[in-house]
């Protein structure tokens, strides 16, 4: 077993290496052409006070950071989901954590474009961040409650996590959609904010959500082996001696954590969480020892070429990198999940 | 006969209130005819009917001298009011807001087209509906269907202001001060413009306009806004972008430094450009641009510079203002 275990390990390498081709890949393209001896030049120079200095330092770097941080967070919350749901379509936003980080920060918006906006004008971002947390942590712990007051049989209340986390999903969509619909002029920020966006993000985001991503997917990492049991179900985890109820709660709540505190910085990025965890277990395989980092490593590659591009395809504009990580994701996805089943057949 | 038949009382029923609905409809129409041809005589002896075509190539016949007007966009209703014909208007939507005058009409929707309640409109009886663009063509099409004069004008560009003060002055009546209204615009926007050239010579400022923080949006030149920077000799530093209203690059924003931001004021906002200045400040990279420098942050009514309307005048002083102040110092 050992032996095996530490192959696997250096089956992740390529992953690393992925990883920092793409970082590099991000730091030299930009809306604004940097030659690579200007980047040398002024990242050993951090304190220049250039106009490449500030693009590169204030700007490109901590977007790119912050681009690899919630695409690997994002990603981890995805593998762990499925493994706790034992569906592969669960995805970060199953159980209402997006719709509900959603809600949040339009109300947030609201209230920065209304008449409180005089006070908050410095703590707008702060105050948009915790909004779309709070939003998310509250609408996630409704459907637990509602869950644990539907008391329904023993296998059921996965079923009954998810159906609620629908049902609350669809109603807090319906209350974004209603505040769009009666604040016309809010319409376009709301709705690219919907679409997910590292526009304008700089350090300070970067210092709010990251420690709440490396916490809750370290944690994550280490449930790695709990989960492994439950993806064979409750009746074996049960008789292998597993407590069931206590890890599971853990580790939705750590999950959930994670995806709001992307959320909370970057708005709803579409597909990711489903597809990097799945993109791994072909290459990987199913133990979460390995699939948790592997996920995290493969979601920040791919979140931030996908943020390369948003920022790129059509400079000086942008394009909201949701959309970038669903029209590209979603062929590429579905190419490996049909080579997949030629493969083992 | 000891018992009345049920289905004899519903027709006796139904004979009633059609004749009483019936009658009551000729009545207000007469009323209305007769208001309509005393008014139209003396302000316009040639006047109706009229046939006017409108943006979407139809067109439509109008009687008399309408005086249940409704409008569905707020840039209609200020022409309207511009040009006297606000007494004839009944219905607007709850984006009209200026004039003040506007409060005392029915508010039939928001702006959007998915918002109009027919019904309420239709119980209106307008006589006339002012609408425009794309997003409202299916709503101009089912008013026609329900045989209720619809006239769809585009409010886009300047050039679209003059177009629909023409087209709506023609169709109410109000030929004559229509063609005032256009004049008095292109008199002022020439003397706002003259009046700026001298500065010129120096170079135009470097404009970026500021729609929105986070992302970071702008007014492309497509905008209506985007047009007015350009036509008062503002270079928009995103002028490159075809797009009305994109996202954009901070990278790219603070590359091309701008001298001059302008952001548009919000009901209820702050006003106060210091507030501003101190958030931008707090911006990485933003501290060494020149507008922030200089402190050149100028915040403007929105309705003013977004609406294509009769006040396109005072949001192009506004932005006048702003870029040139040396123009204005003088008096």
């Amino acid at each position: 077993m050992q032996p095996r275990q530490l192959f696997l390990v250096w089956r992740m390498i390529p992953l690393m290496g992925f990883l920092l081709a793409a970082l590099v890949v991000g730091i030299h393209f930009g809306a604004v052409e940097l030659s690579f001896d200007q980047i040398r030049q002024s990242l050993w120079n951090p304190s220049d006070s250039s106009h490449i200095s500030t693009i590169l330092w204030q700007i490109r770097l901590p977007r790119v950071l912050l681009a690899a941080c919630v695409g690997g967070g994002l990603a981890v919350a995805g593998a762990a989901f499925q493994g706790v749901f034992r569906n592969p379509l669960a995805d970060p936003f199953v159980i209402g954590a997006s719709s509900g980080a959603a809600l949040g920060a339009t109300l947030a918006l609201l209230c920065i474009a209304g008449s409180i906006s005089v006070i908050t004008a410095t703590w707008q971002i702060p105050w948009l961040i915790l909004s779309a947390f709070a939003g998310a942590i509250l609408v996630v712990g409704a459907v637990f409650v509602i869950a644990a007051l539907s008391n329904a049989g023993r296998n059921a209340p996965l079923l009954t996590l998810i159906l609620a986390g629908m049902a609350l999903s669809s109603f807090t969509g319906a209350l974004v959609s209603l505040i769009m619909f009666l604040n016309h002029e809010m319409l376009t920020t709301i709705f690219s904010w919907l679409l997910g966006s590292f526009s304008g993000r700089h350090w300070n985001e970067i210092i709010m959500a990251v420690p709440v991503i490396f916490f809750s997917g370290g944690l994550l990492w280490l449930m790695s082996r709990p989960l492994d049991l439950l993806s064979f179900g409750d009746e074996t985890a049960m008789t292998l001696g597993l407590s069931i109820g206590k890890f599971r709660v853990i580790i939705l709540i750590a999950a959930t954590l994670c995806t709001a505190a992307c959320v909370a910085v970057s708005g709803v990025i579409g597909f990711l969480g489903l597809m990097a965890p799945h993109m791994t277990r072909i290459m990987l395989g199913p133990r979460h020892v390995l699939l948790i980092p592997g996920s995290c490593l493969l979601g920040a590659t791919l979140l931030v070429v996908a943020d390369t591009l948003a920022r790129t395809v059509i400079a000086p504009a942008e394009i909201p990198v949701g959309i970038v990580t669903a029209l590209m994701g979603c062929p590429f996805f579905l190419f490996l999940l049909v080579s997949r089943g030629q493969q083992s057949k | 006969m000891n018992k009345l038949d049920p289905r004899l009382i519903l027709i006796f029923l139904a004979l009633w209130t059609s004749a009483g609905c019936g009658a009551g409809k000729s009545e207000q129409n007469l009323k209305s005819g007769q208001t309509a041809a005393s008014s139209a005589e003396k302000q316009n002896p040639s006047g109706f009917p009229v046939t006017v075509k409108d943006d979407r190539g139809v067109e439509v016949a109008i009687p008399q001298k309408p005086v249940r007007i409704v409008s569905l966009l707020p840039s209609h209703t200020e022409i309207l009011f511009a040009i006297g014909a606000g007494k004839q208007m009944i219905g607007c939507t709850t984006y009209c807001n200026y004039p003040a005058e506007t409060e005392q009409l029915k508010k039939v929707a928001l702006s959007n087209p998915g918002s109009v309640s027919l019904e309420v409109l239709v119980e209106l009886k307008p006589d006339l509906v002012f609408l425009g663009g794309d997003y409202q063509r299916l709503l101009a099409d089912q008013l026609s269907k329900l045989k209720i004069p619809v006239l769809s004008f585009e409010s886009q560009s300047v050039a679209d202001i003059e177009h629909s003060i023409r087209g709506i002055a023609r169709s109410t009546g109000h030929v004559e001060s229509g063609e005032t209204l256009v004049r008095k615009i292109k008199q002022d926007i020439a003397a706002l413009q003259t009046r700026v050239k001298p500065y010129q010579k120096l170079g135009q400022p470097r404009v970026f306009y500021q729609v929105w923080d986070q992302p970071l949006m702008t007014a492309g030149p497509a905008s209506f806004i985007g047009e007015l920077i350009d036509l008062i000799g503002g270079d928009n530093i995103f002028a490159d972008v075809e797009i009305a209203y994109p996202q954009v690059s901070e990278e790219t924003l603070i590359l091309r430094n701008p001298d001059v931001i302008l952001m548009p004021y919000v009901k209820g906002g702050p006003t106060d450009p210091a507030a501003f200045l101190h958030k931008l400040n707090a911006r990485p990279g933003w501290k060494e641009m020149n507008a922030v420098k200089n402190k050149r942050l100028y915040i403007i009514e929105d309705d003013l510079i977004s609406r294509p309307g009769p006040r396109v005048v005072q949001g192009l002083q506004k932005i006048a203002q702003a870029l040139y102040p040396e123009a204005f110092q003088q008096q």
